[in-house]
C-alpha cells in the first residue's frame, strides 16, 4: 500500500478515536442540546471517514454514500433543532 | 411552471445529477431533467430568483471574490484562535450575547453574513431578523469587534448601499 | 511533492477535528461548545477533502468530493445556527445580553 493510502488509514483510525471522545458528550451531555451538538459533530466526522476509506481502498463509489450521509445528517440536525425550539415537529 | 427561475434551478439540479451519475448518456440526461423539474416544482415557494441576488455584474463579482478570500483567511484565524483557547490550561472566556444592528437590505446578503459571523473568530449568530442580529461572543473583545466589521462593509458595497450615508 | 502537501493537509485536518472534540469536552456551556465544534469541523473537513481532491487530480471522484465539501460548508454553519437559535429562544442557557443596536423598536429579537 502506497504511503498516502497508509496515512489515510492512520488518519481514519485517529478520527474514530475522536468520535469516541465525542460520544462522551452524546451520552452524558447535561442538556439535550449538548447531545445534538455531539451527534452533529459525529455525523461530520463519519462523512470524512467514509470518504477517506473510499480513497484508501480504491472503492470510489463509497463517496456517494458519504454524500447521502451528509444530507441525512443535516436533515436530522434541522429536525432535532426544530423539535427543541417548538416542542413539536408540525 | 416554466418561469425563468424554475428553468434555471432545473438546469442547476440536472447538472448536479449528471455529475453524480458520472456518465453522460440519453437515459441519464432525460431522467435527470424530468426529476429535477419535479423537485423544483415541489419547492417553488422557496426558490431564490436572480433578482434577489446582489452584485451580479463585473464589479460585484470582483467584490464577491474578495469576500471569499477574506472569509477563508478569517476561517483559518478563527480555528487557530479556538485551538489556542481550547488547549490553554486556563480557558479565559467571558461569554455574552450582543445585539447588533442589521444594515443589509437583501435577504441573501443577510444569510451569508450570518453564516460568515458563525465561522469567524469568537462569534456565533444565534438569532436574526430584518433589523438586528443577536450574536454570541466568547470574549468582550470579539463582541466589540463584530460591530463594525470588514465583511459587513464588503457586503454593503456589493449591495451598492452608500455606507457613509447609512451611518450618518 | 504533491504527496507531501496531501499528507500535510490531512494532518492539519485531523488536528483541527481533535481540537474540536477537546473543545466539546472542555468548554463550559452549549453556546461555547457550538463555537468550537462548528469552526473546527468546517475547516477540518475542508482540509481533508481538499487533500483528497489534490491526491486524485481532475476526475469524477474529485468532483463528487467537491460536492460533499460544498454541501458540508453550506450546511454546517446553518445547522449550528439553527441549534443555537433553538437554545436561545427556549431560554435554557441564560447569558448576559449587551445591546449595541443603538436604535429602538422594529426588531423581533429580544
Amino acid at each position: 500500500m502506497p504511503l498516502v493510502e497508509r496515512v489515510l488509514v492512520l488518519a481514519s483510525v485517529v478520527l474514530v478515536g475522536v468520535v469516541f471522545v465525542s460520544f462522551y458528550r452524546a451520552v452524558l451531555g447535561p442538556t439535550p442540546a449538548d447531545r445534538i451538538v455531539a451527534i452533529n459533530v459525529i455525523g461530520t466526522k463519519a462523512v470524512v471517514i467514509i470518504t477517506m476509506i473510499s480513497f484508501a481502498y480504491e472503492q470510489k463509489f463509497f463517496i456517494d454514500v458519504s454524500l447521502v450521509y451528509a444530507l441525512i445528517a443535516f436533515v436530522t440536525t434541522v429536525g432535532l433543532a426544530k423539535y427543541l425550539e417548538q416542542g413539536t415537529l408540525g | 411552471m416554466f418561469t425563468r427561475t424554475v428553468m434555471g434551478w432545473t438546469a442547476v439540479l440536472a447538472v448536479f445529477w449528471v455529475g453524480l451519475a458520472g456518465a453522460i448518456n440519453p437515459q441519464v440526461v432525460v431522467i435527470g431533467i424530468l426529476g429535477s423539474w419535479l423537485v423544483v416544482l415541489a419547492n417553488r415557494r422557496s426558490l431564490l430568483s436572480l433578482e434577489e441576488c446582489p452584485g451580479l455584474n463585473l464589479r460585484g463579482m470582483l467584490l464577491w471574490a474578495q469576500y471569499g478570500l477574506c472569509f477563508l483567511a478569517e476561517l483559518v484565524k478563527s480555528n487557530i484562535a479556538v485551538a489556542r483557547l481550547v488547549l490553554s490550561p486556563r480557558m479565559e472566556i467571558t461569554p455574552r450575547i450582543v445585539r447588533l444592528p442589521g444594515r443589509l437590505r437583501t435577504e441573501l446578503a443577510r444569510v451569508i453574513l450570518c453564516n460568515s459571523i458563525t465561522l469567524t473568530p469568537g462569534t456565533l449568530t444565534v438569532d436574526m431578523d430584518e433589523r438586528a442580529f443577536a450574536v454570541h461572543a466568547i470574549t468582550e473583545q470579539a463582541a466589540l469587534g463584530a460591530r463594525d466589521w470588514i465583511m459587513e462593509q464588503l457586503l454593503l458595497r456589493i449591495e451598492g448601499t452608500d455606507v457613509s450615508r447609512e451611518r450618518g | 511533492m504533491r504527496d507531501a502537501i496531501v499528507m500535510l493537509l490531512i494532518a492539519g485536518g485531523t488536528f483541527f477535528f481533535a481540537v474540536g472534540a477537546i473543545g466539546l469536552l472542555r468548554l463550559p456551556d452549549v453556546f461555547t461548545r457550538i463555537h468550537a465544534t462548528t469552526k473546527c469541523d468546517t475547516l477540518g473537513a475542508g482540509l481533508i477533502l481538499a487533500a483528497l481532491m489534490i491526491h486524485d487530480g481532475w476526475s469524477v471522484p474529485s468532483l463528487k468530493v467537491f460536492m460533499v465539501l460544498a454541501f458540508l460548508w453550506a450546511t454546517n454553519p446553518a445547522g449550528s445556527h439553527l441549534l443555537a437559535r433553538a437554545v436561545y429562544r427556549s431560554g435554557e442557557a441564560p447569558v448576559e445580553v449587551m445591546d449595541l443596536t443603538g436604535t429602538k423598536g422594529g426588531s423581533q429579537i429580544e
